[in-house]
């Protein structure tokens, strides 16, 4: 456990050094500042697009920040050779693996909750802002998706290369974002075999849609039942785990 | 007691077209030797040493580390390891980074800071200690790296090429402070390709080649059965069966 905590705060240490965030951090800024002076479309649509264009750009910035942040950390340390005198200590490679997801997903989390914060003043200054409860389903909802792309990013590299991994984990994020949805009618719609297996996909894949609660923000819709939310919390947490058990198995049969 | 107990050891790496980089190889190491380990580039001193720190996942044959397997966490608790690559986190100064060694072993808060000073100043680090390792040169990445070798006050020390890209003055210094810890009562392995430096510091020594043991022993001893007249480096060639000259 002690291991754990001080890799997750090395690994924050690493990314307020390398100042990889600030970039972003001031893109959605300038963004959001923009966007509070402009405005588009007549004035009675004003805050439901702010809400729409700044919660997309937060959500994108933090989904970023989570996988270039979470890609990096095994072939960083494992190329540059820094995992051989940390594993040379008391610290097996499940605590890596297990220390460096939390610190990325801290990290990230804390990113997102700067840039949300951001947001939720924007939109409430311009317009009449958000009903308390979605505001904080929102809010839980984006630090499990953090948490599911932190994990899944991390396996993938120790499959593909860095750039490779990174690639595939925006192609995963996009094409479930857009043919989950779809995905599900083919699934209903078949029998037999087929729909067996189109379950069995169905299944599998992690279910980012869930997650993003942008149209709700926009049109101000109520927020989710309380079980909805626990569902989430519960699939993230299985997910999750069975992502960093499989990374933790595949680093340990690794040469380094 | 033996320290190291190595018996018929197979690696394979498993890269393609590779072959084995360990084939059979035996070592003993005994409590309180100072100890060298020789060999040409590729013989596998270094995949010996990651075997050692119990960075190799498979392997065939029989190896103990102070009488526990190698990835027994409280035997790593009393090694120190200085890698053969010095490369640290670059965004880190050497004295956060001993910091947080220090926390990893566990050390508190006030031995750990009284021990860092001690470290800093031992390796000649005292102007850089507070820098970014971003700009540190070669050698005083390695100064870096013997330091936080030290960092738990291990009962055995591995050092693969220890004094590689160190200045005449450095190189010196570091072998005064291996063999004070030699006199502490550490046990302490290191590669090395500076013959003099080995005959100067070793009690025993042992030379490899093609991932096979091809001697062990006091190095008087050694130089005795080949008549006693060779010098170490023409004794070291005439094993390693190099025909250069
Ligand atoms: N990560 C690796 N993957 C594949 N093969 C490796 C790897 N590391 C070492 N080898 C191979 O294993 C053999 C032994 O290498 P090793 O690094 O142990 O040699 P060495 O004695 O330390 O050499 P040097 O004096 O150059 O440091 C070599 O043939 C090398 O090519
Ligand atoms: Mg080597």
């Amino acid at each position: 456990m002690r291991q754990i905590w001080i890799l997750a705060q090395n690994t924050i240490k690493a990314l307020i050094r390398k100042k990889d965030f600030y970039v972003f951090f001031i893109m959605l800024l300038v963004l959001l500042v923009s966007l509070l002076s402009e405005n588009f479309f007549g004035a009675r649509n004003v805050s439901r697009y702010i809400k729409d264009i700044g919660f997309f750009c937060l959500w994108l910035f933090s989904f970023i920040i989570a996988v270039t942040f979470a890609s990096k950390q095994l072939p960083e340390e494992i190329d540059s050779k820094t995992i051989l005198p940390l594993l040379a200590k008391p610290v097996t490679r499940t605590h890596f693996i297990l220390g460096r997801f939390l610190g990325t997903v801290l990290a990230s989390s804390s990113a997102y909750t700067i840039f949300y914060f951001l947001y939720i003043v924007v939109t409430s200054i311009k317009g009449e802002g958000i009903a308390f409860s979605l505001v904080i389903q929102a809010y839980i909802m984006g630090i499990c998706f953090l948490s599911l792309v932190s994990a899944i990013s991390i396996l993938l590299t120790l499959y593909l290369t860095l750039s490779a991994g990174i690639t595939v984990s925006f192609v995963i994020y996009f094409a479930i974002i857009w043919f989950a949805d779809k995905l599900r009618a083919i699934v209903i719609s078949r029998t037999g075999i087929e729909s067996v297996l189109l379950n069995i996909v169905y299944y599998v894949i992690p279910h980012y849609e869930f997650y993003d609660l942008r149209v709700r923000l926009a049109h101000s819709w109520e927020a989710f039942p309380l079980w909805v939310l626990s569902g989430v919390i519960v699939y993230t947490i299985l997910y999750t785990s069975v992502v960093l058990y499989i990374s933790c198995s595949k680093l340990k049969k690794k040469f380094l | 007691m033996k320290y190291i107990e190595i018996e018929k050891l197979y690696v394979n790496y498993e890269s393609k077209n590779s072959k084995e980089a360990l084939q059979g190889l035996d070592l003993n190491v005994y409590k309180g030797q100072i100890y060298g380990f020789l060999g040409p580039n590729g013989a596998g001193k270094t995949t010996t040493i990651k075997i050692i720190l119990g960075l190799i996942p498979r392997y065939k044959g029989k190896v103990l580390i102070m009488g526990a397997s190698p990835d027994n966490l409280s035997v790593k608790q009393k090694i120190g390891f200085m890698p053969e690559i010095a490369n640290y986190y670059w965004y880190l100064t050497p004295r956060e980074l001993l910091y947080m060694y220090a926390q990893i072993f566990g050390i508190s808060k006030k031995n750990a800071l009284a021990k860092i000073e001690k470290l800093i100043d031992l390796s000649d680090l005292k102007d850089a200690a507070d820098n970014l390792m971003r700009t540190f040169s070669k050698g005083m990445m390695q100064k870096v790296s013997f330091a936080q070798a030290l960092i738990n006050d291990p009962d055995l020390l591995i050092l693969d090429e220890p004094t590689s890209g160190l200045d005449p003055v450095s190189r010196i210094k570091m072998r005064d402070v291996i063999k004070e810890l030699h006199r502490e009562g550490k046990t302490i392995f290191f590669s090395s390709h500076e013959l003099s430096e080995v005959e100067m510091i070793c009690d025993e020594v042992a030379i490899i080649k093609d991932g096979k043991l091809l001697r062990a022993g006091k190095l008087g001893d050694l130089l005795k059965k080949k008549g006693g007249s060779t010098t170490f480096e023409s004794y070291f060639l005439s094993i390693i069966g190099d025909n250069y000259r």
